[in-house]
Formats: C-alpha cells, structure tokens, sequence
C-alpha cells in the first residue's frame, strides 16, 4: 500500500488509527447497551442508520457525531419499545436501512439488537492498542470468530448471540442474508435449528442484495413472523 | 426426501451395484449379455467401461474395493474423514484413516443413476444448507446430513481463501454433526519459501489434529510406503502426460476421469498404480501403433476443459467426445504438478517433488503435493496472477496442442464464475475458441444433458471446429 498508493503508513500512523477505530467500537457498545434496556430511546432504524455510516464517514466527524448521539440518548425519556415486539437482525452484508424501516413501520415491533456485518457486530472486535499494530490488527481480523467466514467457530457464534438475545430481552430473530451468501445462509439454518430449540422464534429470510427490492415479499414473510409471535 | 430413497443408506446403494458390476467384468461375454438382460438400466453405465478393456475393469474393481473399505472401515477400527477433491487423500491412508471424498462420490451418482443425487442434494438444502452452493459436495453430502452413509468421525479440509464454497460445506457439516474439523489455510501465492513453510507448519498441525482423533501415531515407515506408491503413480501420470501430447491423442477420453477418481479417493495405494499402469499399457499400444485413442481411431479436434468434466448418466459426456472424434486433453482434475511433468517449465513454483529420505522430507513432501491438487494450485489467488488459472490454461493449451478449451462448472461455483468471463475473453484472445457450458456438471435439473449436448453441437459448428 505504501508503493502503490505513494504513501507512508508509520507505526504511530497504525497505533493513532486503531485508537480511534477503537473509540467508536466502544461508543458503538454503548449504543448497544442502551438499545438493551427495557426503556429504547432508539429505534433500530435509527440505530442501524447510525452504525452504517461508520463504514463510509470520515472516522473523526463520525465519532463526533456518534459521541454526540449518545449524549442525547442518556437525557432522553423516550421509549419507542413500549408495547412491541422486541426483535434482533443477524446474518449477511446489509447497508439497507429501509429493511429495518419495514420490519418497524407497523408499530408492532422494534429492532433492539443485531449481529449484521454492516452493524454493531463490529464493536465486538476491539483491537489491541498495546502490541505491535500490525500484528494486533492481523489478530483482530484473523482471530476473531464473528464472521462465518471464520470456520469451525459455529459454537462461540451461536454463544455471542444467545448472550445478546438475553441481554436485549428480545423475543424473536430475523435472520436475513443475501442469496449467493452461503456463509451466513447455512450458518443461519444452524442458528435457527439451535435457538428455536431454546424457544427463540426464528424468521430466515433470503433476500437480493438491494434497497428492498423485492418489498412486497419481505413485507408478508415478516408480517406473518410477527402474528407468529404476537 | 422420497421414503424409498431412505430404505438404503448412499454409499451402501453404490457399493451394492459396483461390486456384482466389477465380478461381471470378469466373466465372459455371454455371461455379460445375459446379465444385462437382468440389469438393462446399467447397461449403459457398464459398458463403456468394460469397452476400455483392462482399464475399465481395473477402474470398476478399484471403485469397488473403495466402498468396501469404507463399510468395513469400522469394523477393522478405521475412523472415517470426510474430505475434498482438492486434498489427497495420501495422508489419510498412511494413518489408517479412509477417506468420504465428497465430489467423486457425487459424481457416481450422477453416472449411475437417472435420478442422479436430485434426493440428495434437495436433502442438504431441506437441512438448511443453502441452494446456491456447490453441488459436487451437495450431492453426496446430503447423504450424510440424513443419516445416510457410513457414521462420520472426522472432517478435513483445505479450500478455505481458495473456495469459500466449497469450504463452508465442510464447516456446515461439521457443526451439523457435531463432528471435529480442521481446515488448511493456504496464503494466496505458491512456490516462495514463506507459503512453503506456512504449508508445512499447517500440515504438521492437521497430523496431530488426525493423529489425536485416529488414535494412532503417524508410522514412518507406512508414510514411506504410501509416498514410495505416490512416486509410481506421478510416474505413471507423468507417462499418460507425455503420450497424451502425441498427434493423434493415444488415450481415450474416460483415462482423465479414471485418472483424477483413483487420485482422490486411491493416492498411495496400490489399487490406483494398478490402475495407471494398465492406463500406460494400453496407451503405449496405442502411440506405437500411431493410433487414437479414440474408438473411430480418428482424431477430429483436442479439446481442453479448463475446469470439470460433467457427471451425467452413463458416461455421455465423454461418449459424446467419444462419437464426435474429440481427444480429451485433461482438465483441472487430471493434472499433477510432480516435477517431472511436461508443462511446468512456463509456471514457476508449480511443481512439487517426492523425498523420502527422513521425516522431515516425507512431510514436507507430502505438504507441498497437497497444496498442488486441483483448485488450491491453480486458483488460489486471482485467476490472471502469474502462474495460475489462466496462465496455466495457456500453458495447457499450448503443450497439449488444444483446438478449443471448454469451460464446465455448477452454478455454484463463484470461484470461476465470478472471473470466467472475463478469463474466457482473454484465452480466447491468445486463439483458442472457448464455450461456457451453463449446465451444472453433478445436476442435470440444472440444464438437461439434451440441452447440454446441443450446446457443444452448437459450439464445435458454429465456430468452424467440426
């Protein structure tokens, strides 16, 4: 990257990076745990919304920002959860935004926590701030198990979720993931088979990769998930 | 799934048609009409191979002595590995473990039976395992998702990086069946000594790994044995290799099939050196004689697959090269990179060699010829890297004197289809015709045969072939 791009990429560059990478891991945390209590200042749109534009925003202004929001979640008395359904997302790349809309627009249900690659499944990968940046960063990304892609680790996957399922009390998963995704497609079967074994109701919705593109469908298969579990 | 499909486990329902299958090829020719009265539906599958002479019958006996040692695997205390095309199965035979290579086993349900592995493969996705992932490990592995094949102890695999796909078959089936697994990384280069290290160390943990669940210890003196029977059988190759290059083609099109089938479910034992050695014979005869492999002994084009052949019923794809006078140049399955082969001198670290000199040597070795099976060589980086998927196709093409490349896959295969396209566009610049076949290889639901065999009529017309 030095070569090809004519820059110069220091140590301190690395170290200076990951701090600040980690900063908003741990604000993205904070924004989980408030999405956990019984009482959500934050609808999962919002919340989603919030998480997606870490991937394209300068990093400084969207810790800023983020910082920012959080702030104004701890003075807020609001409660969009009241009286709904309390849902997670999981499953393959997403930077849809309107999906989470249609799952709440009926005012049946909220999205309180996710495990999406596009959300806050990131701020569970912080990378070491001490060691040597590129090692902590190969480890980070190598040796984490919150990807699929990461294979023989079904079991501490399904270990992380089961802890945020009980965490943000939720009450029933949708898990979607694009066609073509066999990674998060069969390793969803895998969730869905092991938590409605332990009374989770699960929806698995294979969906093309797109602002909702096939609307309709995805409209009546979550309509009939929330009568399920109503 | 069907009920009756459920009566019989998979593996048992091959065993049990390739083992009267491989006794009939002993008998003569009236015995063998009259058992065909009997069994008119496999008429079609036997008989091309017993056409091929010895040959056939040493590939049918070879198949049949597989099935047997996996349902006696048990019995005899053998632990059964579920494992890949793209992972010799060498290792597993020096440590007494027998090998379910998935894809081969797929294939010979697609050959054996109308219905092919459709229950099966339908099965896998009712278990959850996604519709657009690759059939050739579908197929026999919704057999065992269901419960039935012989029980599974172990799995193993080395396509994660290089086959996503393909991998995640393995790790679903594992979780699945909660069943220990263990995967080989492969860097995405090949030949430099930090991936040769990065191989070894691999290979050296997957030991332990199959050592801890075998039970037993690596025996020097068995892998010397198996690595001793692997050198003959690159020898071998290497021959077929060289013959094939003559003008006309002196090896009928089925030797690639029976080739790369011993190699992924025989390498190291002595039933797949059998095998070659009659494969050599015959080709011998064939090159003194100055005669084609061929059965109308007229070579008409050669013809290289830049990836797979296609498995459907009684062997009709190579039949159909067979009755339009096409030699059947290899495929990505059929090469074996040993240093002594004819078409490595274009691509640099490629080649692997057999040392037996100590136990450093012999696990070094068999670590570096891992990493050179099929997929894991030639595309485990992008495919116009140096020296591999579309420099080695051109290098084939050239040594084997290629009129055409064809390519076969599934559907999904996002390895290749993700860059054929554009790989296609280039060969076809250096001169060679190319077709994408849009069949799926293990699934003639995808495209039928019919449709299939007008596509190559179509192809071989239209672009002045024949």
């Amino acid at each position: 990257m030095d070569d090809h791009f004519n820059v110069s990429i220091t140590r301190d560059n690395l170290v200076d990076s990951i701090k600040l990478y980690n900063k908003g891991r741990r604000l993205l945390k904070q924004l989980e745990d408030i999405r956990c209590r019984p009482e959500v200042g934050i609808t999962g749109t919002e919340a989603f919304a919030a998480a997606v534009a870490g991937t394209v925003m300068p990093r400084e202004e969207y810790t800023m920002h983020l910082n920012d929001l959080l702030e104004g979640l701890s003075q807020s008395k609001n409660n969009v959860a009241d009286g709904k359904k309390r849902l997670m997302t999981i499953g393959s790349i997403s930077d849809d935004i309107d999906l989470i809309q249609l799952i709440e627009e009926d005012t049946k249900a909220v999205v309180v926590s996710e495990n999406l690659c596009f959300g806050v499944r990131y701020e569970g990968n912080e990378i070491d701030e001490t060691d040597d940046p590129v090692k902590a960063l190969a480890e980070g990304y190598l040796g984490e198990s919150t990807c699929p892609r990461m294979y023989g680790k079904y079991k501490d996957r399904l270990a992380i979720l089961k802890e945020a399922i009980e965490q943000a009390g939720v009450e029933g998963v949708i898990m979607q993931n694009i066609r073509f995704c066999d990674l998060h497609g069969s390793e969803n079967s895998l969730f869905e088979r092991d938590l409605e074994a332990i009374g989770i109701p699960c929806l698995k919705l294979e969906r093309e990769y797109g602002p909702l593109v096939e609307k309709g469908r995805v409209r009546m298969r979550v309509d009939a998930f929330l009568e399920r579990i109503a | 799934m069907r009920p009756e499909i459920k009566e019989y486990n998979y593996d048992w329902m091959l065993w049990r048609i390739l083992d009267p299958a491989s006794r009939i090829a002993d008998g003569s020719l009236k015995e063998l009409d009259l058992a065909y009265r009997y069994v008119p539906y496999f008429k079609g599958v036997l008989d091309p191979l017993l056409r091929e002479g010895l040959p056939g019958r040493l590939f049918l006996k070879m198949i049949n002595t597989y099935f047997e040692n996996l349902h006696t695997a048990h019995a005899k205390g053998k632990k059964i590995a579920i494992t890949t095309f793209c992972f010799s199965p060498a290792i597993c035979y020096a440590l007494g473990v027998v090998p379910v290579t998935l894809e081969p086993l797929t294939a010979l349900g697609g050959l054996m039976w109308k219905r092919g592995t459709f229950d099966y493969l339908d099965y896998a996705c009712e278990m959850g395992f996604t519709e657009t992932s690759c059939s050739s490990q579908r197929g026999a592995l919704g057999a065992y998702l269901a419960g039935l094949g012989e029980e599974i102890d172990f799995l193993l695999c080395d396509t994660p990086g290089v086959c996503d796909t393909n991998a995640n078959a393995f790790a679903f089936a594992a979780a699945f069946l909660d069943k220990p697994f263990y995967q080989l990384n492969y860097p995405q280069t090949l030949g430099d000594n930090k991936t040769d290290n990065y191989h070894l160390a691999d290979y050296k943990e997957m030991i332990r790994f199959m050592e801890d669940q075998s039970g037993k210890k690596l025996d020097l003196d068995r892998l010397r044995q198996v690595l001793d029977e692997v050198d003959k059988q690159d020898e071998l190759i290497s021959d077929l290799e060289d013959m094939q290059r003559l003008i006309p083609n002196p090896l009928p099109p089925m030797y690639n099939l029976f080739n790369y089938v011993g190699r992924f479910l025989f390498a190291g034992m002595p039933e797949y050196t059998r095998l070659l050695k009659s494969m050599v014979d015959k080709a011998g005869e064939n090159a003194s004689a100055g005669r084609s492999g061929l059965r109308s002994g007229k070579e008409k084009r050669r013809l290289f697959l830049c990836y797979i052949d296609h498995y459907s019923l009684n062997w009709n794809f190579w039949q159909w090269l067979d009755d339009h006078g096409i030699a059947h140049m290899g495929s990505i399955l059929s090469r074996g990179f040993r240093d002594n082969v004819c078409y490595t001198e274009d691509l640099e670290g490629s080649t692997y060699s057999v040392d037996t000199s100590n136990i450093d040597t012999m696990i070094d070795s068999i670590a570096q010829m891992n990493a050179r099976l099929p997929m894991v060589r030639s595309i485990r980086g992008p495919y116009d890297q140096p020296n591999m998927w579309l420099d080695e196709s051109l290098v084939m093409a050239k040594v084997f004197q290629a009129d055409c490349i064809i390519y076969n896959g599934t559907p999904g295969c996002r390895n290749t289809w993700g860059m054929v396209k554009p790989f296609a566009k280039e060969i076809e610049k250096h001169g060679y015709p190319v077709h994408i076949m849009y069949s799926d290889a293990f699934d003639d639901r995808i495209e039928s045969w019919e449709a299939t065999r007008e596509r190559l009529d179509e192809f071989f017309k239209i672009r002045g072939l024949l």
